[in-house]
């Protein structure tokens, strides 16, 4: 495993990379992206769900203990606030650089559209960013009245955002691959999933470097059965999802859905497809983690990574698949054959690698300058670890 | 308050391009951004075959889902009808692109999604739109929806119209004529 200097110095890369792509961006305009008219919502625009959602994955982890009272998660939540905040702005970077005039938002303010979707998603990751700062401040001053109040929020608010951006994309009617009902249910769990994914791996590396302590990381170890439990859990309901979007697409052929499904099956996306997503999202995590129980940390680790992987390919996918079909303005026309080129081009890899990148450096600045290890509001949590470990070994 | 509609007799249209080099002219349009375009579908198959040539453009749609989405009002729907573009209050967020049924949307070197905007400056002076005054077989009739007396109204009751995806719930303001 990597020691703190080596991350810092990948992070710090991945972050300067990242800044030369994005002022390559702010100069070059679309012309450095992979967009076109036709294809004008890019992988920025994927990053940025991935990063949010995974904000709300880490949310909802948290919620785990000072929502739903689970306290065995309890010692986590500092650092899981943190790596949500940290997420949570490097998506905001994400969606920042994709914005052609950033400076045009003041007009959210003055002249807001209620109507639109990105509005209530504007304001619902603006206050999902207030509160989840106020949390964090109230964590590091160990007011568990204050805690227990704001959390509950914080999960509502980031939950609704999370839905929002599903609405963002499912109620564009002119694209039949996201005009469903469920975009916004599927966005929730997709978050989710990558939340518990990345909670895994975080933990995983704070208890190989011994960045906690001994007790931590032993309940770290006793969380391996849950941790499991939870990722099989969101896995399978993420596979009914995927699932069904098949069968609707191909028993409908609606128009624009079943021609991105086609993508997907013989088209330009079919290798990405059922390597990162079928493979990396539901194949090597489900057959970890179902036959390697002797070896649950590695199970969990590399699911976790395999995952990660996974649902960042399969946000990119989405966006993609969903407007390179090309609409039946005028059903025959030349125009409406074929599909629309996108790619991926440097400056966008390399924005994706500052998210990356800030994520790290935010959380090791976090981890250096303040106190990450929740001191326990219950006497009785440590018996409750004690209570998981006898549980998990039965 | 006159509300403005298009009427396109594309039989007429001989794919000349006339009416897309004026409105890139009239607009100051950069090469790849285009308000007007023109469709081409085959008919039948060789020899017994034939192309028709469908004009495209922003739909000026009642329900425009440009104008749902745009968080900043930026895209707007005028009182006449048309739908109207702020430029200075566009955040280039694209939504708008993704989600017209016409791809009539297209970016600027701005990084803003522009459109037509039916040539305000030629309404003002009681002028047509410069692609339907370019048009040298008059496929395009712009006129008053309103006015029970205007042109496209008459000629509108002559002959069976038809729209581009209806479907998709919008109510476009251009009318085809069917053949």
């Amino acid at each position: 495993m990597l020691n703190r200097q080596v991350w810092i110095v990948i992070a710090g890369m991945l972050v300067l990379i990242g800044a030369a792509g994005i002022i390559n961006i702010f100069i070059n305009g679309e012309h450095v992206m992979g967009t076109s008219n036709y294809v004008p919502w890019g992988s920025l625009i994927a990053f940025y769900v991935f990063f949010v959602a995974t904000s709300t994955g880490f949310t909802f982890i948290n919620s785990l203990a000072h929502v739903f009272k689970v306290k065995r998660f309890e010692f986590l939540s500092r650092r899981l606030t943190l790596a949500s905040i940290a997420a949570l702005l490097m998506g905001f970077v994400m969606i920042g650089v994709e914005l052609g005039n950033p400076l045009a938002m003041v007009y959210i303010m003055i002249s807001p559209n209620f109507a639109a979707p990105i509005v209530w998603m504007g304001l619902l990751y603006g206050l999902y960013l207030v509160l989840h700062i106020v949390e964090f401040i109230f964590q590091l001053k160990n007011n568990h009245k204050v805690i227990d109040i704001i959390s509950p929020i914080v999960l509502a608010v980031a939950i609704a955002a999370q839905s929002m951006l599903g609405a963002v994309f499912g109620m564009s009617v002119a694209r039949g691959f996201w005009n469903e009902a469920y975009t916004s249910i599927s966005f929730i769990v997709l978050a989710f999933l990558s939340g518990i994914a990345a909670a895994v791996i975080l933990t995983h590396i704070l208890a190989r470097k011994n960045v906690v302590g001994k007790a931590d990381k032993k309940a770290i170890e006793q969380l391996q059965p849950v941790f499991s439990k939870l990722l099989l859990g969101t896995v399978t309901v993420v596979l009914f999802f995927t699932v069904w979007k098949w069968i609707y697409g191909l028993y409908g052929t609606m128009p624009g859905h079943a021609d991105a499904l086609q993508l997907f099956a013989g088209g330009p996306l079919t290798a990405p497809y059922w390597l990162l997503e079928i493979g990396f999202v539901f194949v090597v995590p489900i057959l970890l983690l179902v036959f390697m129980k002797k070896r649950r940390d590695l199970a969990l680790i590399f699911s976790s990574l395999s995952l990660m992987i996974g649902i960042f390919a399969m946000r990119v996918m989405m966006v993609f698949a969903g407007q390179m079909a090309p609409l039946q303005v005028v059903f025959g026309s030349e125009s409406a054959q074929g599909i629309r080129e996108v790619s991926i081009l440097w400056s966008e890899w390399a924005t994706a690698g500052f998210g990356i990148g800030g994520v790290i450096l935010i959380y090791m600045i976090g981890e250096k300058w303040l106190d990450l290890n929740t001191a326990s509001h219950d006497a009785d949590v440590y018996e409750q670890k004690q209570e998981t470990y006898e549980f998990a070994k039965s | 308050m006159a509300q403005y509609g298009l009427l396109i007799d594309a039989t007429k249209c001989t794919g000349c391009h006339a009416c897309s080099i004026a409105c890139s002219q009239y607009n100051e349009l950069e090469e790849e951004v285009d308000y007007n375009r023109l469709e081409f579908v085959e008919r039948g198959s060789f020899p017994n075959c034939a192309m028709d040539i469908v004009p495209v453009q922003c739909m000026h749609c009642d329900d425009a889902p440009c104008v749902n989405v745009c968080s900043t009002m930026a895209t707007f729907q005028q009182e006449d009808g048309i739908v109207g573009f702020d430029p200075q209050k566009c955040t280039g967020c694209k939504a708008c692109m993704a989600a017209c049924p016409y791809d009539a949307r297209a970016l600027n070197e701005a990084r803003l999604a522009e459109k037509c905007r039916w040539c305000p400056e030629m309404l003002q002076q009681g002028k047509q739109p410069v692609c339907s005054s370019t048009c040298m077989n008059e496929v395009r009739l712009f006129g008053d929806l309103e006015d029970p007396d205007s042109e496209i109204n008459q000629k509108m009751a002559k002959h069976e119209v038809e729209q581009l995806r209806p479907d998709m719930g919008t109510k476009p303001r251009i009318w085809y004529i069917k053949k």
